[in-house]
């Protein structure tokens, strides 16, 4: 029972993981670039349904301030990244992104102050599964995520802009050539990105407290999904999402004889079994060996 | 030209969160005079005549971060008694300014603040660092700047003797920490739960040296750590659920921490432990978020100060500047102690803090958080016991 409280607690977090994960691989499909403050819009949207919430807004009407604002959010970061974006100045786009995401934070800090915040009052309502429990925002929380996923699925493999899409990241010089507007599918994909981030953000909130600094661990944890997975592999960073949370969560929860690890140790496993993993298949978990000429 | 072009953009956004960084957290330093002019009379606004000697005093606080609940609501209880003061500046024969510098409850935040206020403004007399972070980060610098410094709350053990230019008006963590561990040796298997943050692993470390001393049969079956200002400690409580303690440490910060904490203990329904805790919960505030789970917990502080003339005053500052819920009593009176000590050695050694050492290290001093407060060449002020509290319907009351 034990191990499935476990297994289920980090199924929550793990989609939490990979809904940041998307954005990213999102991005990085269409523009080659990391967009680091992405962890920043998160925690920016959590508090933009904190503002709703503080309003007397109903429940639905703060969700939908929240998501209107991360989009807005999402273009906002598109319009300061795309000259380095159109000119592939990959490094001058990620500082630009670390820089709009100190920015985001300091800004958030001044205007709520650096205490947490909650997006519910009171004790969360739980269920109980046979003795495993689960939040009623995790239970949404993994609801979520499933959806996204076959709507991410449907959007890349069936939908025309999911074509568009992967043509981009297959080969953008002759997606252009095909007359395929890049521009406007890379502020789609910021948009969306976003919003992803921002339901991200309203959802760990609810599911606990929001802090200015809060997006830096999901951040980091969603850029080693993205690594391990493979940069242009959803399969492999929606896997690896789940796995950086699940492993480290079960090694810190364990006894091993004499040997038992503190939770403060799980993102040190996370940094070892990412590094691992990468020495092992530095393209992703489901790269195969390819032959050079 | 195109890549100056591009670096305009890139200045421009670095420049734009430098800027944000400065005033992080929304606190921006403030002296009382600048205050004063805004909120008090007449008399702090006119020009002092020459006579008032200006006692010129800094303060590092935990403005920002996890701990800026302190430092925001001591700042409330300074601001009331200098605004006090100052009204019979010319009565007292001094006029205090109070410089107030961003610790952020961090040791190289609290060293930036105390290379400002000693460089920049001159101070030589500092009421801080508030948390012990700040203490013990701005200790090694005390002795060869000479500036004197009382902390109103930082109470790790560590600040003794950590600089014969530092003291403490709290009670040092030892005796919270032997406290905890005189209920938590009542049990035979025991669990810990600590944030990483200085306070709480001074109190750790107190409590399992002493459970190893003097309770060799309470076993450890869980200890378990979260990082600062984590918000989500589910899988943590499955596990020291799953361990079988049956006395449970809990050991956050104040604040957030220690609320989410408690919530996230509550949505284990089943789960029936007994726990024990530190003045994080001395709170009734957060007790009442989750009264059935906070039933019949145990907390091990100092002393609430019940003196009539106090209440009376600390109920005057809340009516006029805001709440100090998250102070509370006791390190209410010790802020107000550490401003009236500071003031007073200021004025009687005319601002020399060698001097003001010497005096402060030696002598007795009135106060509201004692009625007599005397270091006798220690870092902590002598004399402060523990008292045990126990939740009842969501209220903490005094048990011994």
């Amino acid at each position: 029972m034990f191990v499935l409280q476990i297994l289920l607690t980090s199924l929550v977090t793990g989609t939490q993981v990979l809904l940041l994960a998307a954005g990213l691989y999102l991005i990085y499909t269409v523009t080659r670039t990391v967009h680091i403050a992405l962890g920043a819009s998160t925690i920016a949207g959590g508090y933009a349904y904190y503002v709703g919430f503080q309003m007397g807004l109903p429940w639905y009407a703060c969700l939908a301030f929240g998501l209107a604002f991360s989009a807005l959010l999402g273009l906002l970061c598109y319009f300061l990244i795309k000259p380095y974006i159109q000119k592939s100045q990959v490094l001058l786009a990620l500082l630009v992104s670390i820089a709009l995401g100190v920015a985001l934070e300091a800004a958030l800090a001044l205007v709520f102050g650096p205490e947490g915040r909650y997006l519910m009052d009171g004790v969360l309502p739980v269920f109980d599964f046979w003795g495993v429990r689960v939040t009623q925002v995790g239970l949404y929380t993994l609801l979520v995520g499933l959806f996204t996923g076959i709507i991410a699925y449907i959007f890349l493999h069936v939908l025309p802009l999911g074509r568009v899409v992967r043509a981009i990241a297959q080969h953008p010089q002759c997606a252009s050539l095909m007359g395929i507007k890049e521009r406007r599918v890379q502020m789609v994909i910021y948009i969306v990105a976003g919003v992803v981030a921002g339901i991200m953000g309203i959802l760990t909130g609810l599911n606990g407290a929001i802090t200015p600094y809060a997006g830096l661990q999901p951040i980091s944890m969603a850029f080693m999904a993205l690594l391990v997975g493979g940069l242009t592999d959803f399969r492999g960073v929606a896997l690896a999402s789940y796995l950086l949370v699940l492993i480290p969560e079960l090694i810190v929860s364990g006894n091993f004889g004499e040997i038992s690890f503190s939770s403060s140790w799980k993102m040190v496993f996370v940094f070892v079994i990412s590094l691992a993993v990468l020495a092992l298949k530095p393209n992703g978990i489901f790269s195969s060996v390819t032959r050079k000429s | 030209m195109s890549i100056r072009k591009s670096l305009v953009p890139v200045l421009g956004i670095l420049s734009l969160f430098m800027i944000a960084g400065c005033a992080d957290a929304g606190y921006t330093p403030t002296s009382d005079t600048q205050e004063q002019k805004a909120t008090t009379n007449t008399a702090v606004t006119q020009e002092a005549p020459k006579e008032v000697m200006a006692v010129k005093l800094g303060s590092i606080l935990p403005m920002s971060g996890d701990a800026s609940a302190y430092g925001v609501e001591m700042k409330r209880a300074l601001d009331y008694r200098i605004a006090e003061m100052n009204a019979e500046a010319e009565k007292n024969g001094y006029k205090v300014e109070l410089i107030v510098e961003d610790g952020k409850c961090d040791g190289s935040a609290a060293v930036n603040a105390f290379q400002k206020l000693t460089d920049v403004d001159g101070v030589k007399f500092i009421i801080g660092g508030g948390c012990s972070s700040e203490s013990l980060g701005i200790a090694p610098l005390l002795a060869e700047k000479k500036v004197l410094a009382l902390s109103a709350f930082s109470s790790n053990p560590e600040v003794e003797g950590k600089s014969p230019y530092l003291f403490s008006l709290s009670y040092s963590d030892k005796l919270v920490g032997e406290g905890l561990t005189s209920e938590l040796g009542k049990y035979k298997k025991v669990a810990l739960i600590s944030e990483q943050q200085d306070y709480t692993q001074g109190i750790k470390k107190i409590v399992e040296a002493t459970l190893k001393e003097k309770f060799p049969e309470a076993e450890v079956v869980a200890n378990e750590e979260f990082a600062k200002g984590a918000t989500d400690f589910r899988n943590l409580l499955d596990k020291v659920k799953s361990s079988g303690a049956e006395v449970v440490l809990l050991n956050p910060n104040v604040g957030v921490t220690a609320e989410t904490l408690l919530k996230q203990i509550a949505e284990m329904k089943d789960w029936k432990v007994k726990f024990v805790t530190q003045f994080a919960y001395l709170n009734d505030k957060i007790l009442g978020i989750a009264p059935e789970t906070a039933e019949g917990m145990v907390i091990v502080d100092v002393p609430s100060i019940s003196e009539p003339a106090f209440v009376e005053y600390k109920a005057k500052i809340v009516a006029a500047n805001g709440t100090l819920d998250n102070l509370g009593s006791f390190y209410t009176a010790t802020a107000l102690d550490s401003l009236n000590i500071l003031t007073k050695l200021y004025v009687d050694t005319n601002g020399d803090a060698a001097v003001a050492r010497d005096t402060l290290a030696s002598q007795s001093f009135t106060g509201w958080s004692n009625s007599t407060l005397t270091f006798g060449g220690k870092s902590f002020v002598q004399g402060v016991n523990v008292a045990i509290y126990n939740v009842k319907g969501g209220k903490a009351e005094l048990q011994n």
